[in-house]
């Protein structure tokens, strides 16, 4: 990554960063919680949304639009705004 | 981020039951108040915990849409409140520190050490007749403790009680009485440490000086350590010696007569019951006695038993007992002369075993009995074959 792309993406604070490794993920610039259930946590951006599906999940915290999810995921999914959706 | 202390400290987990929940959880995240452990348990109901400081916020925040139900208070800070501020604690804890107080006023344990012809058990006894036993008051008199092993205990130098908290040490030193031995290089007597008569001496070094058959009262030359001389050694100073010292050493065995006297009761005293009692409880509780029997107490003669039930000195020194006193008549029947003689007997051995030395072999015994008016006296003659020599320096000697 060059350096006029690593700022892009330390400034992205409207975009969803995610950091998911085994039973716990940690999303980034938390804007707005939508959803808060067992299988599915959506939460918005700014620009965009992201949706971590999985089983027994749980917001262990949230601080400084910061989430930390714990349990069994199985997928993240982005929305943007104009309804395209990105599985990853 | 908000330095308001932290999870640790006090927490508080709510339900929160209504419609756009994650409204209320999204407004907490722009206001800054940390939130855990989030879980959707129904459609309606979400459980969360916050910190107890970001309470009063969160409920402003959540108005009236929102049912908000505190579930639990968790935290160090709750839990101190909870333990310390309960009427049944406060009590437990001022009562802990009453028994941790009461307790210290005890002695709960007496080490003795120092002692080497007494036994610990001699000693034991004396200082629990001095007063000072496990389980006693810590105000216990030192000194009368110690006049009274001082008094008690023969060839004690010196006594040191100390408080090492509940345990009181005992120290003991004793005196040393060993005969003052005579150097082998100065000369000496054997002389008699008793009256006896002489039965047979082995004199290894000196000179006999009582016969068999002889006599003897304490102090009396045994084995001489003056051997007269006839000097040949004419025409020299040592001419006129007429004599010469040694170190008199030997063994010297005498019959001694011993007379002791004892005494015995002449009737046997028999305590039949009558069928009246009472029962009583002995509590004992550190320095308070009570014997509810000695309140009751109305019989001229009776006899008092007493069954022990609890007898505990940690934490406190407790003694619980549950006694019987019960109405005799004593009535008295002569003793026979079987149980006369068999007493005595027991009388005799016991005052033998105090007054004779232990190697005296006993050549004779007899035993006469003299009455009195409730008493029998004992009268026991003993002849014994024992060892009576001692050493002593003899003084204003000249050197050959």
């Amino acid at each position: 990554m060059g350096i006029k792309d690593e700022l892009l993406f330390d400034f992205s604070i409207k975009m969803p960063r995610l950091l998911i490794s085994g039973k716990t993920g940690i999303l980034d610039n938390v804007k707005k919680i939508v959803l808060v259930s067992e299988n599915n946590i959506v939460v918005d951006h700014g620009k965009r949304y992201s949706s971590v599906n999985g089983t027994d999940l749980c917001v262990k915290s949230i601080e400084e639009e910061r989430i930390i999810i714990t349990g069994e995921i199985y997928s993240v999914e982005f929305y943007g705004n104009r309804g395209d959706i990105h599985e990853e | 981020m908000k330095n308001r202390g932290s999870f640790l400290e006090h927490s508080i987990i709510i339900k929160i039951e209504g419609f756009d929940r994650q409204k209320l959880l999204t407004e907490c995240v722009k206001r800054g108040i940390i939130i855990k452990d989030i879980r959707s348990v129904s459609e309606i109901e979400t459980i969360i915990t916050l910190m107890k400081w970001d309470y009063e916020q969160f409920l402003r925040l959540a108005k009236n849409k929102y049912k908000i139900t505190v579930l639990k208070e968790s935290g160090y800070r709750p839990f101190i409140r909870k333990t310390f501020f309960k009427k049944s604690t406060i009590i437990g804890l001022l009562l802990f520190a009453l028994i941790l107080f009461y307790q210290g006023t005890f002695v709960s344990e007496i080490r003795i050490s120092g002692y080497r012809s007494y036994s610990e058990a001699e000693i034991r006894d004396n200082l629990r007749e001095a007063g000072l036993y496990e389980g006693c008051s810590k105000n216990v008199d030192l000194e009368n403790v110690k006049l009274h092993i001082y008094k008690e205990l023969d060839n004690i130098a010196w006594i040191g009680v100390r408080y090492m908290g509940n345990l009181a040490e005992v120290t003991i030193a004793e005196g040393t009485i060993t005969p003052k031995l005579v150097d082998k290089s100065k000369p000496c007597h054997v002389i008699a440490k008793k009256e006896g008569y002489v039965e047979n001496t082995i004199a290894r070094e000196g000179r006999i000086a009582a016969e068999p058959g002889t006599y003897v009262k304490q102090g009396d030359v045994l084995i001489s350590g003056i051997i007269p001389i006839a000097s040949t050694a004419y025409g020299t100073p040592a001419s006129g010696m007429t004599e010469r010292y040694v170190h008199a050493y030997g063994e010297v065995y005498a019959k001694v007569p011993y007379r002791l006297f004892c005494y015995q009761e002449k009737y046997n005293y028999i305590k039949s019951p009558t069928g009246n009692h009472i029962f009583g409880i002995r509590f004992e509780l550190g320095g308070l006695k009570i014997n509810t029997v000695k309140s009751f107490y109305k019989y001229s003669n009776s006899a008092y038993t007493e069954k022990e039930i609890l007898n505990i000195i940690r934490p406190i020194p407790l003694t619980l007992g549950l006694a019987k006193v019960e109405e005799v008549e004593v009535s008295k029947k002569e003793k026979s002369n079987e149980e006369l003689k068999k007493e005595a007997n027991r009388l005799a051995r016991n005052i033998i075993s105090e007054k004779v030395p232990e190697n005296a072999q006993i050549l004779n015994k007899s035993l006469s009995f003299s009455s009195g008016e409730n008493i029998i006296g004992v009268n026991i003659m003993l002849e014994t074959l024992e060892e009576i020599g001692e050493k002593k320096e003899i003084n204003n000697w000249k050197h050959n």
